[in-house]
């Protein structure tokens, strides 16, 4: 399933309300008494998805669903470039926003390694890769990823399996390799 | 990609779907089966394989969860610091919203410690909205509402609130820890309706209500915190971005459009509350759920009724059975998705619960006055001869039950005034017979609990006999208001019935017909069909297809439809009255089926059709043996609502005067049921020029109504006060009226016709008093709403459009208004409707003032003879309004002797019908004066 148009152009119109409510989620979670919670990004969607319903009209639950998660790809991984050039010392063309959330180094790295290797998954199986989009960068569960690509929960389960087998090759994350004859 | 790397990757994924399916030892046959020579493939697999399973710490979570929050280096403002008279004595925590401490009054008059809640800098609106919104908060001072004592602007431009410091924990908490019984609970939450009810009547939404929110002290009462926070720190109107404030598990589905929040999502959020405090789980659990799955859950999903989620509970707090029924009933009611189908206030969501306790009727299983859910079967029903027989003899104590019956049969053209007698006792004690007579009630339910138990003892070897009584017992019990009782014979019966597979099918019937009455009453429509079809698989296997219980069942049928569309719906009903008419012609079921069968009609916007059905089901009511007049007033108004649409005038108001009298005689004139129909029935009068006999209606109708009104009923019967002050040239006592109810409309969003109404009658008399600006906006800001939201030929735009040209031609905007007038006249196609005349009337001003002689007489002219046969809606002012113009016309032109009898007839009508300070009337006279005096004879 390939990405139109239409989808794009919702996903760019995404990218700057989701990133402005990942900044006040991040706020907000700054102001939490305990430490170390992890972010609620769970509201994040709910104020986006009003904005683009009044804005844009569009009631299409797969559409949203796919653009949502290409814009949050392309959100983590802006996220990571500037912490990645933050860590050199700055000097880069994007200046990190005061309440950006924040991603350690070795998590900047990871989530660009991603992205790439996802590019190169796309290549060969861009069914697998849109996958591992919805999945990984958009955080839905399997359920939703399978009513955003059109299939069966089965099938997405099964594909989940295979994209990431290829991507933790691809990555050098697997375990060390047993003794195979 | 190139064919050979496609087919290269063909072979990859082909190999990885059987590798999933194959345990570890398994793998490298099937990988050598795949690979064949082909070593790197090999080698590639051999990889893939290994990587197939185990968990990833990476991979398996989804990406966001790697992000942080910005880090904090922050750790509060220190000991000692001073904010106003306050000084800082330590952090208490951090909220949403900005930093919480804890301080003290230190100005040597007076030690007081209290909360300070310092907000963030971009979290704040504009600081002059916030100091203006905390004297409205401030002046909250209710014992369930955390006090806002002080306020202001720390000199870094942050707002702070100092708040009464409570000490106590989250609602849901503290009855869990003591595993609190309904009745704590449910007033508990009664003492947060009423802190809820107590702001709202200062306007006051708090927006943000959740159990988080809602405390209980040591002393075991309840503090609402952050009332009113929400609305201090709000954006101006219109601003770029709405920053929203509230939590999405606890908001009403409307704040997710981004609308101005109304009382109505606070009674949403006491909803949601209710239903956590009787499971002590969350009503919308999104916490836990991925992005998408939130969505979805929030803005698609209905919450499960209490008593459902709580079967879903291994371990639930409160027992299923407690919840099911009225509480689920109640839940479901504040949480309707549509804001006006909710409880209109927290006091009035309190009130039901409180006649819950009472076991007495509850409203959300009422429905609105118009909709008759299971009516047929809950009415008193015609209670065979000998069944009241037996009953009466076994509460007499009678041991001879034999003996008693043969008498029975021998006196049986007594049985009827029995009958009768009996239902009139039972009748008495039911609130919704309109009666004089003392309630007998404790004699009816104490006659009743003698009786049940002995019917089992005695009929236990007589089990048709056994169930017939059950039945009608557990149906006066339903009358009653005896919930439990109700149910548990209901049960009983079925019990009964069941003994003996294939018999007792119609009693099991008309069980599960009950059922589906009460179920959908509830709104679980879903529920209420799956009993309608338990009903018809049992009717028809007793082989009673042709009976008063299918036409029974047909009434259900058709009032569980109400999805299906109008034909299905009136098709159920039709068989319905059919099957009456052949098996009982007198029975109760029959009046309801004829009533839905109008309101059929009537939704599909035949008004004719619906008149014949209503005067049907009036005329059933006449000779029906017992009689529900809350029906009858139901019926009444739906005739009028009809005849007024058809333009029936003194029909309509016929009927309303009815439907009023019934509701006086019935609930009283302290209740809201009866302001809105009494107030309906006023400006009928109104409107057909019986101007003091209207405004001593309105008068009487108010005094028994608190001042300013409290409920929706309350503002709506003010909405038709309002209309004829307006009408009859009383600005100035309209106005501060109208402006109130204009706030109360704005904040809850009924129909929009009731808010854009308010705005026509606001514009109306700003014009008259001469307030040119507002009048423009207000007038303007109507019109342009409903050439938004309704076609040109509907009548209210049309009447809106031609106010708003009368005005502009006021202003000499006369080319708009020419325009405008022209659109409305177009817009009549031949019905003939008021407005048409109005606008030919302003077409006719508008010739004059451009000097056109012969357009200004022939319009003006059309205009009065457009009058004459009028259709539709109506004022007898506006006849009074296009003599007078015709006048001014004439006299405008030297005709003073043909001028003199319009405005004769102008005032004939003005003087009675416009109030003695109205403009209209003095213009009228003036123009009088001036013909008389220019043509004396």
């Amino acid at each position: 399933m390939s990405l139109d148009e239409t989808t794009r152009r919702t996903a760019d119109s995404l990218v700057p309300l989701l990133y402005d409510d990942l900044r006040r989620i991040a706020r907000r979670a700054r102001w939490q008494v305990s430490a170390g919670s992890t972010m609620q990004t769970t509201a994040l969607v709910h104020e986006a998805y009003l904005r683009l319903r009044r804005s844009e009209g569009f009631n299409d639950g797969p559409h949203f669903l796919r653009a949502a998660a290409l814009a949050m790809r392309q959100i983590l991984v802006n996220l990571a470039r500037d912490a990645i050039a933050a860590k050199r010392g700055g000097g880069a063309e994007r200046v990190p926003l005061d309440d950006a959330p924040e991603l350690p180094a070795e998590s900047a790295s990871a989530i660009l390694e991603v992205s790439d290797a996802l590019d190169r998954l796309a290549e060969r199986s861009e069914r697998l890769a849109d996958i591992v989009e919805c999945r990984f960068f958009g955080g839905f569960s399997d359920e939703q990823t399978a009513q955003a690509m059109g299939v069966s929960d089965r099938t997405v389960r099964r594909d989940w399996i295979k994209a990431r087998a290829w991507l933790r090759h691809e990555l050098g994350l697997a375990a060390d390799l047993p003794d195979v004859p | 990609m190139n064919d050979a790397a496609a087919a290269h990757w063909q072979r990859i994924e082909a190999a990885l779907d059987e590798l999933q399916d194959l345990p570890a030892a398994e793998h490298a046959l099937a990988i050598a089966r795949h690979a064949g020579d082909d070593a790197a493939l090999k080698a590639e697999l051999q990889a893939l394989a290994a990587a197939l399973g185990g968990d990833d710490a990476l991979l398996d979570q989804p990406a966001a969860t790697l992000l942080t929050p910005p880090a904090s280096s922050d750790a509060g403002l220190p000991v000692g610091h001073r904010l106003g008279p306050w000084r800082l004595l330590g952090l208490i925590g951090r909220g949403g919203m900005g930093e919480v401490y804890r301080a003290e009054r230190d100005d040597g008059q007076f030690t007081q410690t209290v909360a300070i809640k310092l907000v963030r800098a971009d979290a704040a609106g504009a600081a002059e909205r916030f100091q203006r919104e905390r004297q409205i908060v401030a002046g909250l001072d209710h014992p369930g509402i955390a006090r806002l004592l002080d306020g202001g602007i720390a000199p870094d431009g942050r707002p702070y609130m100092a708040i009464e410091l409570v000490d106590g924990q989250p609602i849901v908490a503290w009855c869990a820890a003591r595993a609190a019984p309904l009745a704590q609970r449910l007033a508990l939450f009664g003492e947060v309706c009423d802190a809820v009810a107590y702001a709202h009547r200062r306007l006051v939404v708090h927006r943000d209500l959740k159990p988080g929110n809602v405390l209980v002290t040591p002393e075991g009462r309840v503090k609402l915190l952050d009332f009113g926070v929400a609305r201090m720190l709000d954006a101006p109107a219109g601003a770029a971005t709405h920053e929203l404030m509230f939590t999405p598990g606890y908001a009403a589905p409307e704040q997710f459009s981004g609308a101005r929040p109304g009382t109505a999502v606070d009674v949403y959020a006491l909803g949601l509350l209710l239903h956590e405090l009787l499971v002590e789980q969350p009503a919308q659990p999104v916490a836990q759920l991925s992005l998408a799955a939130a969505l979805q859950q929030v803005l698609q999903q209905d919450p499960l009724p209490p008593s459902r989620a709580a079967r879903q509970r291994e371990r639930p707090p409160l027992a299923p059975a407690l919840l099911a029924g009225d509480l689920d009933a109640i839940v479901a009611k504040a949480l309707r998705r549509d804001p006006d189908a909710r409880y209109g206030s927290a006091d009035e969501l309190h009130a039901d619960l409180q006649r819950h306790l009472r076991h007495e009727p509850v409203l959300a299983r009422r429905g609105n006055w118009r909709y008759l859910a299971g009516k047929a079967l809950r009415r008193h029903r015609a209670l065979a001869g000998a069944a009241l027989l037996l009953l009466l003899a076994i509460a007499a104590g009678s041991a001879a039950v034999g003996r008693e019956a043969r008498l029975a049969r021998q006196q049986a053209e007594r049985a009827t005034a029995v009958q009768r007698f009996l239902l009139q006792v039972f009748a008495a004690s039911d609130p919704r017979t309109a009666s004089d007579k003392p309630r007998g009630q404790i004699t009816a339910r104490e006659l009743l609990d003698a009786a049940v138990p002995r019917i089992n003892a005695e009929f236990a070897a007589r089990p048709e006999l056994r169930i017939e009584l059950l039945g009608a017992v557990s149906r006066i019990y339903r009358e009653l208001g005896e919930k439990a009782r109700y149910q548990a014979l209901q049960q009983e019966l079925l019990d009964v019935a069941q003994t003996q597979p294939g018999a007792f099918l119609a009693a099991q019937a008309e069980v599960w017909l009950d059922r589906a009455g009460d179920v959908l009453a509830a709104s679980d429509i879903d529920l209420a069909r799956q009993h309608v079809a338990t009903a018809d698989r049992l009717i028809t296997q007793a082989g009673l297809d042709d009976s008063v219980l299918r036409a029974q069942w047909w009434v259900m049928a058709g009032q569980t439809r109400t999805l299906d569309g109008a034909t299905e719906r009136a098709r159920a009903f039709d068989q319905a009255i059919a099957l009456f008419e052949r098996h009982a012609p007198h029975h109760p079921g029959k009046v309801t089926a004829l009533t839905e069968r109008g309101l059929v009609a009537y939704d599909g916007g035949d008004n004719e059709t619906s008149l014949r059905w209503y005067r049907a089901a009036l005329q059933a009511y006449e000779t029906t043996v017992d009689r529900d007049d809350g029906e009858a007033q139901t019926i009444w108004g739906n005739l009028g609502q009809s005849q007024l649409n058809l333009g029936a005038y003194d029909d309509a108001e016929a009927s309303f005067k009815a439907a009023a009298e019934l509701a006086r005689r019935t609930y009283g004139e302290r209740h809201a049921d009866y302001w809105v129909p009494a107030a309906v029935h006023a400006r009928l009068l109104h409107l057909n020029g019986h101007r003091d006999a209207a405004m001593r209606m309105f008068d009487s109708l108010r005094s028994g109504m608190p001042q300013p009104p409290v409920d929706a009923e309350g503002w709506e019967s003010t909405a038709n006060y309002i209309d004829c002050l307006v009408a009859q040239g009383s600005a100035a006592q309209a106005l501060p009226l109208a402006l109130a109810a204009e706030r109360y409309f704005a904040l809850k969003p009924r129909t929009q016709g009731s808010l854009h109404r308010l705005w026509m009658r606001l514009g109306d008399a700003q014009d008259q008093l001469g307030q040119t600006d507002a009048a423009r906006r207000n007038l303007e800001a109507a019109y342009r709403r409903y050439v938004d939201t309704e076609p040109p030929s509907r009548q209210t735009r049309m009447a809106a459009t031609e106010r708003w040209a009368r005005f502009l031609l006021g202003r000499g905007e006369e080319a708009e208004a020419q325009r405008l007038f022209t659109e409305v006249l177009a817009a009549d196609q031949g019905r003939g409707l008021a407005h048409a005349a109005l606008a030919q009337a302003g077409l006719a001003r508008v010739a004059l003032a451009q000097g056109r002689w012969a357009d200004a007489d022939s319009a003006s002219r059309g205009a009065l003879v457009r009058w004459q046969q009028v259709r539709g809606f109506r004022d007898v002012r506006m006849g009074a309004y296009l003599h007078r113009t015709r006048a001014a016309l004439l006299l405008a032109h030297g005709e003073a002797a043909a001028a003199r009898p319009e405005a004769q007839a102008a005032l004939d009508i003005s003087s009675s019908a416009d109030a003695p300070e109205a403009s209209s009337l003095a213009e009228t006279r003036a123009l009088l004066a001036r013909a008389v005096a220019a043509a004396p004879h």
